[in-house]
């Protein structure tokens, strides 16, 4: 009887009848009409979007708060990057600069460091559109060119988050890199968020606990004999995807 | 939320995955318009999805898995009138061949059988998942999944000989 039942089993999943074959059209027709119908009654409503506004703006105000708070408690400024970024004794080398884990993806980098542009990871962070790390530039000579790329991950974006920057992007060598040109008129501290693909870094980190994020960075101009590699640990990454807050 | 892919690329995954979850579907409803309503809920469900996976083994589980549960919802919900079509499927096999009313009791023994057996009876025979897909997926050991299918044949062995004397 255990064979039969098995033979039953197996022939009953085999008379299985096959899907219809054309029916992607009309679900993913479904999906979208779904979605659109889903939108504009919202939108219609003036008493949720007053009220939406009110909770976006008490929500933004706490996250405004407890950013401040996880400044202090975190201690982000009470190590090496106010020492190093805040800096302006130019002789003091950047504690960031040149690795030998480069060695095999940027051969060329130059081995000594250089004091005019100083790097700082300054916080990760998940947002709904980006894996989104955030560094600190104190570039000392006004409207120096950088140009910037990771060597280990595909930057999508980079984003003022504060200073004066011009942002765009060039093709070198069929590489791209985002040539970032400083205004130091009202500060020489800049921060930029460096937008990568969302889940990429959230990924990586389910897997392995280190994680270093690397950038090769050229001054002035793409000299492959005069680049400079900055690595930095990404860990304790904060989740605003899911409504927490800074 | 709006829809994260293009009409092509879900031609793509319906055209890779359909299959596999009209057999889940099919294996609890058993009825072919059922099977593919729930189908196509899933696959709106991934239309819908906000994240991405890092695998097409992900997604697949992923779908298998939302699949399950819409079964179980729809079987759940409209489990009156199907307990009386069964019955009446039971009874009703003086036409039949003897392997046919022995496939149609067996697929109503399968229905009765307790959820955690019911799962993986499906998957492993309508599904042709192996053991350790199985145990990836629901994440229970493999040889929790084999006990499972043991019991489940043992239910259904018993059954059977009850109904044939």
């Amino acid at each position: 009887m255990d064979n039969k039942i098995d033979v039953l089993l197996e022939q009953i999943g085999s008379d299985i009848p096959k899907v219809n074959p054309n029916l992607s059209s009309k679900i993913y027709q479904t999906a979208v009409n779904r979605e659109s119908k889903k939108i504009i009654p919202f939108f219609k409503k003036p008493f949720i979007i007053a009220f939406t506004s009110i909770i976006l703006f008490v929500v933004t105000l706490i996250g405004t708060i407890n950013l401040g708070q996880a400044i202090v408690s975190n201690d982000i400024f009470n190590g090496n990057i106010f020492e190093n970024i805040m800096n302006d004794n130019l002789s003091k080398p950047n504690t960031d600069g040149p690795n030998s884990s480069f060695e095999g993806y940027a051969p060329n980098l130059s081995p000594n460091t250089q004091n005019t542009v100083f790097i700082e990871h300054y916080y990760s962070i998940y947002t709904k559109e980006y894996d989104v790390v955030t560094i600190i530039i104190n570039n000392k000579i006004n409207y120096q060119k950088i140009y910037i790329k990771a060597y280990n991950l595909n930057i999508e974006d980079i984003k003022i988050n504060n200073g004066e920057v011009t942002i765009k992007q060039v093709n070198v060598d069929d590489e791209l890199f985002f040539e970032l040109t400083f205004d130091n008129t009202y500060t020489n501290i800049h921060y930029l968020d460096i937008c990568f693909k969302k889940d990429v870094i959230k990924n990586i980190l389910s897997s392995t606990e280190r994680f270093e994020l690397g950038f090769i960075v050229y001054i002035n101009e793409i000299d492959k004999n005069k680049g400079y590699g900055y690595d930095f640990q990404v860990s304790n990454v904060i989740d605003l995807r899911e409504g927490n807050s800074l | 939320m709006a829809i994260r892919m293009t009409e092509e690329q879900f031609e793509l995954k319906y055209q890779m995955y359909s299959q596999d979850l009209f057999n889940v579907a099919y294996g609890y409803t058993r009825n072919v318009q059922d099977a593919e309503d729930i189908v196509q809920n899933v696959f709106i469900k991934l239309l819908q999805y906000e994240y991405s996976f890092r695998t097409n083994n992900d997604e697949k589980y992923w779908l298998i898995r939302v699949t399950i549960n819409e079964s179980i919802n729809f079987v759940k919900s409209s489990h009156k009138k199907k307990i009386v079509l069964d019955e009446d499927i039971v009874r009703s096999t003086s036409d039949k061949t003897k392997e046919n009313i022995d496939k149609d009791n067996i697929r109503f023994f399968i229905e009765q059988l307790p959820e955690k057996y019911k799962v993986v009876l499906i998957l492993f025979y309508f599904e042709n998942m192996k053991t350790v897909e199985i145990s990836n997926l629901l994440d229970i050991s493999e040889a929790a999944v084999r006990k499972r299918l043991e019991r489940a044949r043992d239910i259904l062995k018993k059954k059977m000989e009850a109904y044939n004397g």
